[in-house]
């Protein structure tokens, strides 16, 4: 029997002469780092969001009246009497003047 | 301290072809696997997410990273996997064919693999491969120890 060691040895040699042999190793090559994405990249739509914003939201969108002569309106206040009932109430109805509504009837039956 | 691009280039054009055969191995010698696994481990030095502080030798700190790189790979695989194309699983059978030592090598637990690889395949210290699989050099002794145990027994089934 073989040294422990050099048993394994033997058949690791082998292995290593085979892949040697038979493996072809792909040629070397770097990849590429890949880029970092720029800042830039990120600012342009914020910086366009916050534009479109401040132009939304800055705009004073309610419109203020422009006073000019054609459009004014002018109420004029005087002060007077007061205006109250006095004036219906003022005739005096007499009850003797009073004529009752079916007083014709009672003219008819006189003739 | 960081290390020159240049720098870092040449060394891993260096050590590419034992980092290719590192990530065959890593993923059960499945090549497809091992590219992309490779490419990852590449990206990430590039990228700097993986940095080498020279605290060990170039080729550990690249195993490391391959190794480790795979384990994620292997995960995210399996994760991803719709179970349609799921079979069975069932006991691979392996070739006990004499010349079929790769199979052969795949019947031992993935531990006992790795560490046995790294040792006589990769000519590492015990010390080293405890760097390269962040295990402890008695954990990395056990693993040594039963692997040895294990694949010779393979052998000599083999050779009965």
């Amino acid at each position: 029997m073989k040294n422990d060691e050099t048993e394994i040895r033997e058949f690791f040699s082998q292995i290593r002469e085979t892949d040697l042999k038979e493996t072809e190793v792909p040629q070397f090559k770097l990849p590429q780092k890949k880029r970092k994405p720029s800042v830039v990249r990120y600012l342009i739509p914020l910086a366009s969001m916050a534009a479109a914003l401040l132009l939304f939201f800055g705009i004073d969108w309610s419109k203020e009246v422009v006073e000019t002569e054609d459009n004014t309106l002018v109420i004029t206040m005087t002060i007077g009497e007061p205006m109250n009932t006095d004036d219906f109430l003022s005739e005096e109805i007499s009850m003797t003047n009073w004529k009752s509504p079916s007083d014709i009837l009672i003219q008819e039956f006189e003739d | 301290m960081t290390m020159k691009n240049s720098t870092l280039e040449s060394l891993l054009e260096k050590h590419h072809k034992d980092a290719f055969l590192w990530a065959l191995q890593c993923c059960h010698y499945s090549r497809d696997d091992a590219n992309d696994v490779l490419q990852m481990t590449y990206l990430k030095i590039v990228e700097g997410k993986a940095k080498f502080k020279e605290q060990s030798t170039f080729k550990t700190w690249l195993f490391s990273v391959i190794r480790f790189t795979a384990i994620d790979f292997k995960k995210t695989d399996r994760s991803y996997r719709s179970l349609d194309g799921v079979e069975v699983a069932e006991e691979p059978e392996y070739n006990t064919d004499e010349t079929n030592y790769k199979a052969l090598l795949l019947q031992l637990p993935e531990r006992q693999r790795e560490v046995l690889l790294l040792a006589f395949y990769h000519e590492m210290t015990l010390a080293v491969i405890a760097e390269t699989t962040g295990l402890h050099i008695g954990t990395v002794r056990t693993h040594y120890e039963r692997g040895k145990t294990a694949l010779r027994k393979l052998i000599q089934t083999v050779e009965i």
